[in-house]
């Protein structure tokens, strides 16, 4: 047993000297990122003893700085400065340089909310005159699938179809009832008022279908003119 | 020959396993466990040790068989995990030395296994053979005890697996703390 130990310790003095002597052939994984190549026999210039490598990536890296160009910059508003978790390095000379995708769940969360700092507003018509929200209908994991649910809004029916240039003429991002026969301001102004709702602008907010019977209140009579509503299915 | 095709057949699932088991890590998007089955995979081989403290009588309960049973099956599994943790990477010398070695112990071990069956079954055979002759069942057993070949095969097998296993384990421990200096825990 004695032996045993003399020479367990004595070969692990030898593989310690061989690793001091020849850092790169006895421990290193692999050649490093071209960027690291000057610094490639100097082990501690990137691995921290003990807290590995995320602890000297910033002692070159300046947060602010990191980034391609023409695409965001985003790694000051990292939850937490994790390099490794998609950064690697020892996986040869021009090995890509990140090995994970990005993902939004890693920013802060003021800052994954807030799409427009990263993302450009989409111009096409379906997105024209919204502002800031994208997460309605998107979700961080993916720009598409997307989703919209309209009877949130408003429910199509027959007299209602889903033609949305009819209620949104100037882009999703507003709707207006007025424009068909059936709706015009005069009538429906002469109407809301008769039943002295003074604000009727937003219909949608209201009416959530073409029924004419279902109205859904947002108050109490006596509240400004939006008491007098009925909700669903509460009667007459 | 049936039990030298077990034997070489117990090494060739080990790395086969391995193979499978990594490959299925990477297709689940699992790869990340590579350091996590190494730390279990030498757990499990350092808890197969059990066996030589039991024979060296530093544990002194249960059966000895028992034992060796518990060595064989953590080593083995233990390997695999091991395997899957290092993958076919030669980069660095140490991690690869120190698997290397392992399969090598592995090996090792098995033809150990192989030896023992054989010389299990050499044994039988001669108490058998005394027997047929007539003699009695005291005769035969001190007959028997005289039957120096097990005791002889198993020290000049013991002669290569223990400094195998010795480079392995050295090898592993550097290899675990150069990990554990360089990484973060």
């Amino acid at each position: 047993m004695r032996r045993l130990l003399l020479a367990g310790s004595g070969l692990l003095a030898a593989i310690a000297a061989a690793s001091v002597a020849f850092p790169h052939a006895v421990l290193s994984p692999g050649d490093v990122a071209e960027g690291h190549a000057a610094i490639e026999g100097d082990c501690f210039a990137c691995h921290a003893p003990f807290r590995g490598p995320d602890a000297r990536c910033a002692a070159c890296h300046e947060l602010a700085g990191i980034g391609s160009p023409g695409r965001p910059r985003f790694h000051e508003a990292l939850l937490e400065r994790a390099c490794a978790a998609c950064h690697t390095d020892h996986e040869g000379r021009a090995a890509p340089r990140a090995v994970r995708e990005f993902r939004h769940d890693l920013l802060r969360e003021d800052v994954r909310g807030a799409c427009a700092g990263c993302h450009l507003a989409p111009a096409d018509t379906n997105h024209m005159g919204l502002r800031g929200e994208c997460a309605a209908c998107h979700r961080v994991e993916g720009w598409k699938p997307s989703t919209f649910d309209h009877e949130a809004s408003f429910r199509f029916d027959r007299n209602h179809p889903a033609d949305c240039a009819a209620c949104h003429p100037k882009g999703l991002g507003e709707y207006t009832c007025y424009g068909c026969h059936e709706h015009e301001p005069a009538e429906v102004a002469r109407k809301h008022r008769k039943e002295g709702i003074a604000d009727f602008e937003a219909c949608a907010e209201c009416h959530r279908s073409g029924e004419e019977d279902e109205v859904e209140g947002r108050g109490e009579e006596g509240d400004g003119g939006r008491g007098r509503r009925r909700g669903r299915g509460e009667g007459d | 020959m049936r039990a030298v095709a077990v034997h070489v057949g117990l090494f060739a699932l080990l790395v086969l396993a391995s193979v499978l088991a990594r490959g299925a890590l990477r297709a689940l998007g699992l790869g990340d466990w590579d350091r996590l089955l190494g730390i279990a995979g030498s757990l499990l081989i350092l808890v197969s040790f059990a066996y030589s403290l039991r024979k060296r009588k530093i544990v002194t309960r249960g059966r000895p068989p028992a034992y060796l049973r518990l060595h064989e099956i953590l080593a083995w599994t233990g390997s695999v995990l091991v395997l899957v943790h290092g993958g076919a990477r030669f980069e660095a010398a140490l991690p690869w030395v120190a698997q290397t070695a392992m399969l090598v112990v592995v090996a090792s071990g098995l033809t150990g296994k192989y030896l023992l069956q054989r010389a299990k079954q050499d044994l039988a055979g001669a108490r058998k053979e005394f027997a047929a002759q007539g003699l009695g069942k005291e005769e035969v057993e001190s007959r028997v005890l005289g039957l120096a070949l097990l005791v002889q095969r198993m020290t000049r097998w013991r002669a290569v697996h223990i400094p195998l296993t010795l480079l392995f384990g050295v090898a592993a421990l550097a290899h675990a703390m150069a990990a554990m200096l360089f990484w973060r825990w």
